[in-house]
């Protein structure tokens, strides 16, 4: 119901001019209203930015939904991330001023 | 033996089923069922969605946060986690919040995680060290946050959406780009 509410509102704000990135726990929901921009992640609900505390998973997220911000450019794109809950280690990321 | 199984009744009810009244019976029900959905579907399933291409550099961009988590300020009125349909509203959360303020107030997702550390689900601190590292232009002044809601087609009606209202809130705020959370 979330990732449902996400795509509305999302679509919402891009109809306003500005761009959105959307992450989803549920691929079914997110398929049935797409938002214009998603990053599907296999994580537990609850958690879409990763674990507590590890600073750099949050961040590989969010370098994940700025590079998809640019890179995405068929609306109602479903990227599904690689990324694995805790059997992946995730390094420190460098964002490079945009 | 009981009555129940001496009359066969789940075998008389599954050959009533296969009858043709049991299937009028199954196509009525189903589209009274549909009938009684429709006030509270949006209508959007299959329509393509919006698009705005981002052209500015990350590091000129004003950012903000938009999370269907249900978390709240301590101090704002909760959201209403009893209503059949869920809450509609939103709350405004002060960009610079201090994040032990953050309540949460939804039920149909686990919270240990963001008890814990509230940027898995609203991640404003990280935001935050981005700005600081010049990666992120800024934070928008608010960031918002909506509750559980199955209310949708209020949602997103132009009018009076709540939907809408966020949106140019985030716009007159100068906002080019929302990162969007659900929990």
């Amino acid at each position: 119901m979330c990732n449902r509410a996400v795509s509305l509102i999302a679509r919402v704000a891009e109809s306003y001019g500005m761009g959105t990135v959307a992450l989803s726990l549920n691929r079914e929901i997110s398929e049935k209203i797409l938002a214009p921009r998603t990053l599907y992640l296999r994580f537990p609900y609850g958690a879409p930015l990763g674990e507590p505390g590890n600073v750099n998973q949050h961040r590989t997220i969010l370098r994940e939904m700025f590079d998809a911000l640019t890179c995405l450019k068929e609306p109602g794109t479903i990227m599904d991330l690689p990324y694995r809950w805790r059997r992946d280690t995730y390094g420190p990321v460098e964002f490079g001023g945009g | 033996m009981n009555l129940f199984a001496r009359l066969k009744v789940w075998e008389r009810f599954g050959r009533l089923m296969n009858s043709k009244y049991g299937v009028w019976f199954i196509n009525t029900f189903r589209s009274a069922v549909e009938l009684l959905m429709k006030p509270i579907a949006a209508g959007e399933e299959g329509k393509a969605p919006p698009f705005t291409p981002f052209t500015k550099s990350l590091s000129e961009a004003k950012v903000a946060l938009v999370t269907t988590t249900g978390i709240y300020v301590e101090g704002q009125e909760p959201f209403d986690v009893d209503a059949a349909l869920g809450d509609s509203t939103f709350r405004a959360i002060p960009s610079d919040v201090e994040v032990s303020a953050l309540r949460i107030a939804h039920t149909h997702y686990p919270h240990e995680r963001a008890e814990e550390d509230i940027n898995v689900i609203f991640p404003v601190q990280r935001l935050r060290e981005l700005v600081e590292e010049k990666a992120v232009g800024g934070a928008a002044s608010y960031h918002y946050s909506f509750g559980f809601d199955l209310h949708v087609k209020e949602l997103v009606n132009p009018a009076s959406g709540t939907a809408h209202e966020v949106a140019r809130a985030l716009k007159e705020d100068g906002v080019d780009a929302v990162l969007f959370t659900p929990g």
